[in-house]
């Protein structure tokens, strides 16, 4: 398991679409994630440290795990398959563990929420991790280092990634 | 308090905007409440039993309830002024829990855990018809 943190949150602007970005904490690898309008917002709210006027679904769970006694300990990013990332939260009550099984957008909204780390599995970072930086010369520099990176399978989705529009003018897409 | 059945999600004139319908379980009242269209789509995809292949939020809300011990007793929509507001009653061991919330997300909550939805009195109205979106206020 690979301890990552929240990188950012994109949109495209061709799509319309957001994505997560996971980076690893101690390497260069970044785990891009598509998620729904909803949970992106949900989650650079939190990240902006703007507080919603009313809650949302996660700041409920938040309350209702503390008020329970539980404690969320860490969330995982635990497989990728047929293009569909799972995840699971794992809880802490009782002098217990529970797993939830979730979405990486809902589990990520509530980590940044609780503080907690992101883990992801390496099979997971294998498949769908990139390197990308704002130098793309760098970035193909960086690529050959990382002899577990298929540079070539990885190209198209680098071009898409770059064609991202990284600056936060473009939430206002939103419509 | 008055025990409501969820009637409909509807569409509304107003761009992103859906209305919930609340009739009276024993009665012919009703109430219409304004949620956005993610929550309104989460409500009637429960609604309609469309089988989804990964948990939405408030799946995961009841799922997390139930794995703390908790469990969802029924909900409470209620307004002050132009806000509707819920409150999410969980039933732990000996004892009841509120949870403030948005009305939209306890009433999905609601739908999935089978729990009752609760409304003051005061928002309900005789409709002539069943009523349209045009109706809500």
């Amino acid at each position: 398991m690979i301890e990552s943190v929240v990188e950012s949150i994109r949109v495209s602007l061709v799509t319309n679409q957001r994505v997560v970005i996971l980076k690893e904490l101690e390497g260069e690898r970044y785990l891009p994630i598509w998620i729904g309008h909803f949970e992106a917002e949900a989650i650079a709210m939190e990240l902006q440290g703007v507080e919603a006027a009313r809650p949302l679904p996660y700041d409920i769970m938040k309350t209702i795990i503390e008020a329970l006694g539980g404690k969320v300990r860490r969330i995982l990013v635990v497989g990728l398959r047929d293009d569909v990332f799972y995840a699971t939260i794992v809880i802490e009550v009782a002098g217990r563990q529970v797993e939830v099984d979730s979405r990486p957008s809902d589990a990520i909204a509530l980590a940044v929420r609780t503080k907690v780390p992101i883990f992801v599995d390496e099979s997971v970072i294998e498949k769908a991790g990139v390197l990308f930086g704002e130098d793309e010369e760098e970035d193909d520099a960086k690529a050959k280092t990382k002899p577990t990176v298929d540079d070539e399978k990885l190209s198209s989705f680098r071009e898409f990634i770059n064609s991202l529009d990284f600056s936060d003018e473009d939430k206002k897409g939103n419509s | 308090m008055i025990e409501t059945i969820v009637e409909s999600v509807r569409m509304s004139k107003k761009p992103n905007t859906r209305v919930v319908v609340l009739k009276e379980r024993e009665g012919e009242r009703y109430t219409t409440i304004w949620i956005g269209p993610f929550e309104a789509e989460a409500i009637a995809m429960r609604l309609q039993k469309v089988e989804i292949a990964r948990p939405l939020p408030y799946d995961l809300m009841k799922t997390i309830i139930a794995g703390v011990g908790g469990e969802v007793q029924r909900v409470i929509v209620t307004k002050t002024g132009d806000v509707f507001a819920g409150t999410i009653i969980v039933q732990v061991p000996g004892k009841e829990l509120s949870f403030d919330a948005r009305a939209s997300d306890a009433i999905n909550l609601a739908v999935r855990a089978d729990a009752p939805v609760f409304v003051d009195e005061s928002l309900l109205m005789e409709f002539p018809s069943p009523p349209t979106p045009d109706a809500a206020r």
